[in-house]
């Protein structure tokens, strides 16, 4: 069920509607079997499997807290992560696995691969066996305790709105939301709703109008100029963030038309000034899940080695980055790069500030953003192109192809222009904190509502309906 | 050694390996609120207390710190001079 499907906000109303109208101790009850009926809608067979990781994940979790015994703590541990980690590499990684590694060192004969070809990633697995593995370390760490209630865990793994796409939720942040009834507050409507609107704004003003340009020259990169490239490359950046973090706004406000606060998954990325500021505000619940359960606890295992721990840390947490989005080596090449620059900008950090101070600070500031934004977008140009080989022909073309830039057609052109000025200037004006701007905050409502009507006209008047799938349902 | 000592001389590590003078650390400081603590430097912060006060963090005290004050509690309990860990 899309979200920006028209079917998808019926069910929201529906679910809304009996959701206020119910007494509150039904509610979760409710929203655990609504979420049900929204996977099941995928495909029924995939609820088979999340429902047999909540129970495990249910009972281990509350075995591995009573557990005296450290022993039976990390046996109980051992067990889970194999499981859900099996369930993710079946469905996820299995194929690779055998097409890619196996038959490439192995040289197997008579191979046939239809099988593990035709296995379809289940909807969400990445996210929810993410947020189960998150969940047991914090019990095992003894962070958090187990959840009793197999009704708020159930909803804390199926809860609809991040259920497909994220954000990875923590089970500290969303567990004891569970425990009081949300009692109705307009202002959980309103804020909800405002979200949601802005999410449509950014996913099909924005990205899916980026995307007319952008598959055009992704056809066939090599017979456009290399400005064109160029462009067509920064232009998909914004493309990515613009769906992602729009498919986030509307998880994010549905969410809280419920009462119920998800955890932020963007904080402005292209005002990072470096690489490592960038992954603090990119894809945060991914990112600080890898940095808690993968990165720091490498890293301060392995802190006599000095900056080679550093380096062997960066390499484990990035390259999970890179292949949690696929089974595919364009993810494995993307991760060590992400690595690779993370490691440079840290043994240069003294130069850096010591230049830092020698040049104005605007001059600075902006070279610095304008910098990481083209790495990043460089480095999705890698993230994108299934082999290193058409990643590289790709760079040549920006580099050698002459020739004029490509203009779409002038609607096309304008659309994008204005949407991605729009998105841009409203991420400024709240990092920056210019508040006599910003809507959120705006105390005059009919200011603001306007604003917000004006918004939701401007999306029927300039969006793509037809623009298809969430570029994360892939991951 | 009291805590609020101990989190001034933790205080001084941070302002000379963050760079950053205008540091002032407390008990519930956490890394949200100190702009250039980030998990690349934290180990360097790490590395330099356990070798100032001459102590080896286990790892799940690691992981288990939520804040400044966690942190210099356990290194009071294992620099094993006299303390007053209520910090008053």
């Amino acid at each position: 069920m899309l979200f920006t499907s028209i079917l998808y906000f019926l069910f929201l109303l529906a679910v809304l509607a009996i959701y206020y109208l119910l007494p509150g101790k039904y509610r979760t009850f409710l929203l655990v079997i609504a979420s049900a009926i929204f996977y099941m809608y995928a495909k029924i067979a995939y609820l088979f499997i999340i429902l047999i990781l909540i129970l495990a994940n249910y009972i281990v979790a509350i075995k591995i807290e009573k557990a005296e015994r450290q022993a039976i703590r990390k046996s109980y541990l051992t067990l889970i992560l194999f499981l859900n980690i099996s369930v993710l590499f079946f469905f996820k990684y299995l194929g690779f696995f055998i097409n890619d590694l196996l038959v490439l060192f192995l040289d197997f004969k008579h191979y046939n691969s239809t099988f593990f070809n035709a296995l379809i990633l289940p909807i969400g697995l990445s996210y929810y066996t993410f947020q189960a593995i998150g969940y047991i370390m914090d019990i095992y760490r003894g962070s958090q305790k187990a959840e009793k209630n197999v009704l708020d865990f159930s909803l804390f793994m199926l809860f609809f709105p991040k259920l497909s796409v994220g954000p990875i939720e923590r089970s500290k942040h969303f567990l004891p939301q569970l425990k009081n009834v949300v009692p109705f507050d307009t202002q959980n409507l309103t804020e909800g709703g405002k979200r949601i609107v802005w999410g449509l704004f950014k996913k099909l003003v924005v990205a899916d109008r980026i995307s007319l340009y952008v598959s055009v020259i992704d056809a066939d990169p090599q017979q456009q100029s290399g400005i064109t490239i160029f462009l067509s490359s920064m232009l998909y950046t914004l493309q990515v963030y613009a769906d992602f973090s729009g498919y986030a706004d509307i998880a994010i406000g549905s969410a809280r038309l419920f009462g119920y606060r998800l955890m932020e998954n963007f904080n402005h990325p292209f005002l990072a000034k470096n690489l490592s500021d960038f992954w603090r505000r990119w894809h945060i619940s991914l990112s600080s899940w890898v940095n808690d359960y993968i990165f720091n606890p490498i890293l301060l295992k392995n802190r006599k080695w000095g900056n080679w721990g550093l380096f062997y840390a960066l390499m484990i947490s990035f390259i999970i980055i890179g292949v949690w989005h696929g089974a595919s080596w364009n993810y494995v090449l993307f991760g060590l790069l992400q690595a690779l620059v993370l490691m440079i900008e840290t043994v240069t950090k003294k130069q850096r500030n010591k230049l830092s101070k020698k040049k104005p600070v605007l001059i600075y500031n902006s070279a610095s953003i304008v910098l990481t934004f083209l790495f990043v977008s460089f480095a999705l140009i890698i993230f994108r192109t299934p082999t290193p080989n058409k990643a590289l022909l790709i760079f040549k073309s920006m580099f050698q192809n002459p020739g004029p830039i490509y203009f779409d057609i002038p609607s096309t052109v304008l659309f994008i222009l204005i949407g991605s000025l729009v998105m841009l200037a409203y991420d400024i004006l709240q990092e920056y904190n210019n508040i006599r701007f910003m809507l959120k905050v705006q105390r005059n409502w009919v200011i603001q509502n306007l604003a917000y009507a004006f918004l939701l006209i401007y999306i029927l008047v300039a969006a793509v309906f037809d623009g298809g799938q969430f570029i994360y349902f892939n991951f | 050694m009291e805590l609020t000592q101990l989190i001034k001389e933790v205080n001084e590590i941070f302002i000379q390996l963050l760079e950053d003078d205008t540091i002032v650390l407390n008990e519930n400081t956490t890394n949200a609120d100190v702009a250039a603590w980030d998990s690349l430097n934290h180990i360097q912060i790490i590395t330099a207390i356990e070798t100032k006060y001459n102590v080896f963090f286990e790892m799940n005290e690691l992981l288990n710190f939520s804040n400044i004050g966690d942190m210099c509690r356990c290194l009071l309990l294992k620099t094993n001079k006299p303390h007053n860990i209520s910090g008053t």
